[in-house]
């Protein structure tokens, strides 16, 4: 897809082309741009530096090529980290440059080290970002950290990160977060209007697409006529971290609409905007630290259960669906006061294992999502 | 078989004192505070607040074999099994304390948490906070993936600074320097006797096995920043020199000396110990007790001392720092192998375990992956793990043959 203006149906399309070769999309841009793509760790990094450095971020969630042969990493590692090692050892990402890995969790965090140890000979660069931004000293920690990161991709690259390339960076990053959050928006005022589906395509395609290329996408579906609008059986919200194509699948076959989500491959990937004007890295700097609350960051108290309820009542959902990653340690930690919450305030919580290419497992989630939707029917 | 340490007694009633003293805090005007074993106690000791580890705890649970009974006890309440064993006996507890052997934990006044050992202790203790409706102090150490970050190292200390402040604002005292000061001291002098004890396992036979290094630690895990871990320590050093002296080993005849990596096999912390010294077999060192010999430089300025040394500690460096210690424990304590145990609730601990068991093994050293848990024996294959040791130290002997 390379119009500037595609219709929805050619921006749902060109997800899907994305969604079954994302490597594939990968080398066409770099064909095009003879530019360099660095492969990404979820769940936040900076991507504004890479754009800047005129690189292609491309985040791996580990379920790009599920038919991957598995890799030599012990089974108690989330599919993410499992899906990423199967993917890159399988010589699947030939056509990344470069790797940048956050420090989101421990497995995560240590996939840097063991890439290294394993040989893997490509750049490789570990971004240790504060916990939180409460913490005396985070904010010139980090902006010591980014600025580190951004030498790293001019090296990388062969080009500077400029003051002015970064501005255009993060306004085009949050121009795709405006479009990301005006589908949100129409996902709760026009229930079923976009499909989970759908939904789960383009959250998938910003992480594999130019920003430029993924707000045209976005902007084109959110202008699509409301005709195809059906009463939806629930509205649904969707925790966890990422609604793979199983889920998204079911939950449409039992007539579901998503209304709103907290996932990590979804809102908390997009959410938050960089200031347009002054210091650009300090910009970085504080959007990171003013993020929403979320599993792989700490926040005193019941902020991160207290958000979340505070979402599930603002668009409008009556169930929440919490997607849950298998060896997921950040995500698991949260759930039994979710849950509690949910029992709490009467709304009707469901928790499923949805982790991505898990044989044989669609039948049974459709069947538990398909029972989900019909209570209180 | 020769006869136990004197100093494992000893031990074992400062354990119980230390225990009693979370439950009697409050009838001596006390405050609790849970914290992190990666966390600076010295801090808390300054301000006379009781130390509670719920790890140590969860290690006790372990050897115990009370650890499945309570982590689903903690499934039960929601908690996934593939959680971290010491957090779900943890949980486990507070529903089902009765299946502790030392009835739980007394619940705390606040709670410090240090991500320097994994960042599985930042949700679980955030859930701790949400639960006892306490503060949470936390300390954020970012993870050395190579040399220490000048930025990172201020970072820390900042942090550093501020826990006193912190401290004083929790406890409702002034800050006493002096006082801190002196746990720096007394933690730093355990340390190093620790240390000592450890390098006595240089002799040939050992004086005491890595299992026995495993209990024993106790004492600089839950009680470094006091006169009484220093006088064990020093006691304990005093007795293994003893042995030495007298060429009394842990393992006798002891043929094969082994390094153990990640934390141990609670649970069969005996029945593993007894099937190697079987075999003449001797665990004669470990990562993991080595971790506790990482200590403050002597500085004007105790805190940012502290954070340095907090910042350092084995979990919080890249595997590239990981090999190289265990080159050297395997160098200096003259070991013909490592036992890596894959340590299902451990992910920081055992991902990048195969990668440094392939290195090793490149050079020559034999190496065995075991995948097991530290604290939940439901997670344990007995039988494979015989079967895979057994042919792992017949490889060892077939080599050690060849080579004498």
């Amino acid at each position: 897809m390379t119009a500037t203006h595609p219709s929805a149906d050619e921006a749902i399309r060109y997800a899907g082309a994305v969604r079954d070769d994302p490597a594939g999309a990968v080398r066409h841009w770099k064909a095009l741009s003879g530019r360099k793509a660095v492969g990404c760790f979820p769940l936040y990094l900076p991507e504004e530096i890479l754009c800047a450095a005129g690189m292609l971020p491309v985040t791996l969630w580990g379920d790009e090529f599920p038919g991957a042969p598995p890799a030599n990493v012990p089974p108690f590692l989330c599919s993410v980290v499992r899906g990423a090692f199967a993917s890159i050892r399988g010589g699947r990402w030939d056509a990344i440059d470069a790797w940048a890995v956050p420090s989101t969790c421990d497995s995560i965090q240590n996939s840097v080290e063991v890439l290294k140890a394993g040989g893997e000979g490509r750049p490789l660069f570990p971004l240790v970002f504060p916990l939180s931004g409460d913490l005396p000293g985070a904010p010139e920690y980090l902006l010591d950290r980014i600025e580190a990161f951004a030498g790293w991709a001019e090296e990388v690259s062969g080009r500077a990160v400029s003051e002015g390339a970064l501005e255009k960076a993060i306004a085009a990053s949050n121009e795709d977060r405006r479009a990301f959050a005006r589908l949100e928006e129409r996902m709760a005022e026009s229930p079923g209007s976009v499909t989970a589906v759908e939904f789960a395509l383009l959250a998938r395609a910003g992480s594999l697409v130019p920003k430029e290329t993924h707000s045209a996408m976005l902007r084109a579906v959110v202008a699509r006529g409301g005709s195809g609008e059906r009463r939806p059986r629930a509205r649904v919200f969707l925790a966890g971290m990422m609604a793979a194509d199983g889920v998204a699948a079911a939950l449409d076959g039992a007539g579901a609409a998503v209304v709103g989500n907290d996932l990590g491959r979804g809102r908390r990937y997009y959410e938050g905007l960089a200031r347009e004007s002054g210091d650009a890295a300090v910009a970085l700097v504080r959007r990171h630290l003013s993020r929403m609350p979320c599993s792989t960051l700490h926040w005193a108290g019941d902020a991160r259960i207290d958000s979340l309820f505070g979402r599930v009542a603002a668009c409008g959902a009556d169930r929440l669906l919490l997607l849950r990653i298998r060896q997921c340690e950040p995500e698991a930690g949260d759930e039994p006061d979710i849950a509690a919450r949910a029992r709490e305030r009467g709304i009707p919580f469901l928790a499923v294992d949805a982790d991505p290419g898990t044989r044989g497992a669609d039948a049974s989630l459709a069947v538990r999502v398909g029972a989900f939707v019909e209570m209180g029917e | 078989m020769r006869e136990r340490l004197g100093a494992t007694a000893l031990m074992k009633e400062l354990m119980l004192r230390h225990f009693q003293a979370g439950w009697l805090a409050r009838e001596q005007g006390r405050k609790v505070a849970y914290l992190t074993s990666g966390a600076p106690v010295e801090f808390l000791h300054a301000v006379g607040v009781v130390p509670v580890y719920p790890e140590n705890h969860g290690a006790v649970c372990g050897v115990a074999r009370a650890g499945g009974a309570l982590c689903r006890a903690a499934e039960e309440r929601g908690y996934r099994r593939e959680l971290c064993s010491y957090w779900r006996i943890d949980w486990g507890a507070r529903t089902a304390p009765d299946k502790s052997p030392i009835g739980g934990l007394p619940p705390p006044d606040f709670l410090v948490c240090a991500n320097n050992i994994c960042r599985t202790v930042v949700k679980w203790y955030e859930g701790l906070a949400r639960f006892y409706r306490v503060p949470l102090v936390l300390l954020d150490m970012p993870f050395r993936h190579g040399d220490e970050e000048p930025a990172a190292r201020a970072y820390v200390r900042a942090q550093f600074h501020e826990l006193r402040g912190d401290l004083a604002r929790l406890t409702g005292k002034a800050w006493p320097e002096d006082r801190f000061r002196e746990a720096a001291a007394f933690s730093r002098e355990a340390s190093a006797l620790w240390e000592e004890c450890l390098a006595e396992n240089a002799a040939r036979p050992s004086p005491a096995s890595a299992a026995d290094h495993f209990i024993l630690m106790g004492p600089i895990v839950t009680m470094r920043g006091t006169a009484e871990a220093v006088a064990f320590y020093r006691a304990l050093r005093d007795e293994l020199r003893a042995r030495v002296s007298r060429a009394e080993g842990a393992v006798e005849p002891e043929r094969i000396r082994l390094v153990w990596d990640n934390l141990p096999v609670w649970h069969q912390l005996k029945p593993i110990s007894a099937f190697l010294a079987e075999r003449g077999a001797a665990l004669v060192g470990a990562t993991y007790t080595r971790a506790w010999t990482e200590r403050a430089d002597t500085s004007d300025d105790e805190a940012a001392a502290l954070a340095d040394a907090y910042a350092r500690v084995w979990l919080n460096s890249g595997i590239g720092h990981r090999e190289r210690v265990i080159r050297n424990v395997v160098g200096s304590l003259s070991a013909d192998g490592v036992v890596f145990h894959s340590n299902r609730s451990c992910k920081p601990y055992s991902f990048g375990q195969e990668e440094i068991a392939a290195r090793l093994k490149a050079d020559g050293i034999p190496c065995i992956v075991m995948e097991g848990d530290m604290a939940d024996e439901r997670d344990f294959a007995d039988a494979g793990w015989r079967t895979r040791l057994e042919a792992f130290l017949e490889t060892i002997e077939g080599e050690g043959g060849k080579k004498r």
